[in-house]
């Protein structure tokens, strides 16, 4: 660190009071010696004593410490570089202790410019912009870096945002949610829609800000689809296997089965145990879950067979063709619950589910039928004899399959 | 007699030694510092960052040639260029200041007219809504788009707060704009959707 403050003064006095008084004394005695006039001895004496006062000037602004300038202009340079680069928002750590020793590097400067100019040292100033410089070089490099990973860190985000709405628009968009969860969705889409308006006029700051309301809108919404679904599909494994079993019997029957996946509203025809179509199906609105009585507008699930096919006219709809609902399983299932009290001692079981042509509406509007457009309808229905298999299943796969 | 003349010399050697003095031009740095203050308090640094940052810039310029003025010995002092910067500093800051107000002006005229805007759209969505299929027909999707109407409106009763209580008009102005995109697509949509239900109603008397 050099002289102490305390040394400095001291020395500094002690130097300039012998460099003045000895000349000065030399010059006294000298004088005294000299036998001139009053007005001569007055006249050599101030030429003299100022060329004394100049030579010492001289030698000490000389000697003296360089104020620190020159650094101060680079640092500053440095500091109007980084903060264009928006070092203050994506380096703050580097950018606010650049600024913070720039500060205490002027006061430092200043404190010792208003010591007599022989007592100023700017060793310190000079230590502490020199830090300040390093610092703001530091925050200018590494703004670049952190806006680039804060930028990839937002569109990763983004993306998974997407998907989480992608699931919303294309799998629980279909899903019967509460008012308040559809609400959060699209809150949340309207976030994340602002902050993509914020990251294109190069705001990630305010971007980020959006994509975090978005994501806890969505989050929010997702957490309660999530508990929804993962009580659905606690009866994924009876799924799976109605699943198999269909496509073997297909394969070993070597026609045609039908296998309804409601979490997709898909319906897929099999055939030869393969993969022969797949079309678009709507169910009634209470869709999620078994069918338990008559009217809940459910669609039932489980492993079924076409027992009559209606053609154009003969039914309410366009072409339709009815599945042996309710099954040994779903009486059973019915008395049950009964017994249990979870459904009402009046309540009937339902029965006449069909699979049926008007559809195509993008919306589960049956009264659990299952709805397909007249002209896939024409399809199945040429395709289809009585006693093909026809298996409804909550879905394929499984829910962790589902969501990614 | 002698010694009263040299007293006298060595007097008027000081007196005007001092008046030689030039001072720092604190009241000027005040000033500046007030200035880039106003400015930042007007939101300069975020309306308008380039201005307020030559502002800014030129205020440490000042300083540190007040500092390198502050450094030299007493009498070759000249503050004259430290004077100019600090005057610069003022008109730069009440620049940023003027372009400040007139920017958030624009972005208040742009918000309010976006308001106007997508409260048309809404009025015309509602009703769109109302004829779209109902019942049993397409209830669900004609449920998701009254959400979708529902959370446009609440950005939109959001901003219109937000402009009369007069929050930050460049975050409304972010919130608003997307907005409005969305209820030009659910309009679309909406229009669509009903176009759809026709030609299917068509279709259908034609069997």
């Amino acid at each position: 660190m050099g002289i102490s403050r305390s040394q400095v003064p001291k020395q500094s006095y002690f130097s300039v009071s012998l460099l003045i008084a000895i000349p000065l004394k030399i010059l006294g005695i000298y004088l005294l010696r000299m036998k001139l006039g009053w007005k001569k001895r007055l006249f050599i004496s101030i030429g003299i004593s100022v060329s004394i006062f100049v030579i010492v000037y001289m030698v000490l602004i000389l000697t003296m410490d360089k104020p620190p300038l020159a650094e101060f202009k680079t640092c500053q340079q440095i500091l109007a570089k980084a903060k264009r680069a928006n070092a203050d928002v994506y380096s703050p750590e580097y950018y606010g202790t650049a600024e913070r020793k720039y500060q205490a590097a002027l006061i430092e400067w200043k404190i010792q410019n208003e010591k007599i100019f022989f007592q100023r040292n700017y060793t310190r100033a000079k230590e502490l912009i020199l830090t300040a410089t390093l610092k703001a070089e530091e925050a200018n490099a590494s703004s670049g870096v952190n806006k680039n990973s804060l930028k990839m860190k937002y569109l990763q985000e983004v993306e998974l945002l997407k998907l989480k709405l992608d699931n919303y628009h294309d799998v629980f968009i279909h899903l019967p949610l509460k008012v308040s969860v559809r609400k959060n969705y699209e809150f949340g889409k309207l976030s994340l829609e602002q902050g993509l308006n914020a990251f294109s006029s190069g705001d990630i700051m305010q971007a980020t800000k959006r994509l975090n309301e978005g994501k806890l809108k969505i989050g929010i919404a997702d957490k309660e689809v999530n508990t929804l679904l993962k009580e659905y599909f606690g009866n994924y494994s009876k799924w799976q296997n109605w699943y198999t079993s269909t496509i073997r019997m297909s394969e070993q029957n070597g026609g045609y089965a039908l296998i309804v996946d409601k979490i997709k509203h898909k319906g897929y025809l099999y055939f030869k145990g393969k993969l022969y179509k797949e079309y678009d199906v709507e169910f009634g609105r209470n869709w999620i879950g078994n069918k338990y009585f008559a009217g809940d507008k459910a669609t039932p699930e489980g492993m079924y067979r076409i027992i009559k096919k209606k053609g154009n006219g003969d039914s309410k709809y366009y072409k339709a063709m009815l599945i042996n609902y309710p099954n040994d399983e779903d009486y059973a299932s019915f008395n049950s619950k009964k017994r249990q009290g979870l459904i009402s001692k009046n309540s009937r079981i339902g029965g006449l589910i069909e699979i049926h042509g008007d559809g195509g509406k993008g919306a589960d509007w049956t009264s659990g039928c299952i709805a397909l457009s007249n002209s896939e309808m024409d399809e199945l229905f040429s395709k289809t004899p009585v006693g093909t298999p026809v298996t409804i299943i909550g879905s394929r796969i499984s829910l962790a399959e589902l969501l990614n | 007699m002698k010694k009263g003349l040299l007293k006298l010399v060595a007097f008027s050697v000081l007196v005007v030694t001092l008046a030689s003095c030039a001072k720092a031009p604190q009241a000027e740095i005040d000033a500046a510092n007030v200035a880039i203050e106003a400015a930042k308090t007007a939101g300069a640094d975020r309306y308008v960052p380039e201005s307020f940052n030559s502002a800014s810039e030129a205020l440490k310029t000042a300083v540190t040639a007040v500092e390198e003025q502050n450094s030299k010995f007493a009498l070759f002092r000249n503050y004259d260029a430290a004077k100019t910067t600090l005057a610069s500093v003022n008109t730069l800051a009440a620049k940023a200041v003027e372009e400040t107000t007139a920017k958030k002006a624009a972005l208040k005229a742009e918000v309010t007219a976006s308001l106007t805007e997508i409260a048309t759209i809404i009025a015309a969505n509602k009703e769109l809504l109302a004829k779209a299929p109902k019942g049993k027909e397409g209830k669900a999707a004609v449920e998701a788009i009254g959400q979708e109407i529902a959370a446009v409106e609440t950005v939109s009763t959001e901003v219109t707060a937000g402009v009369t209580n007069n929050e930050d008009i460049l975050t409304l102005s972010g919130k608003i704009k997307p907005a409005v995109e969305k209820a030009k697509a659910i309009s679309t949509e909406l229009t669509e959707v009903i176009e759809k239900a026709k030609s299917k109603g068509g279709k259908k008397a034609k069997k």
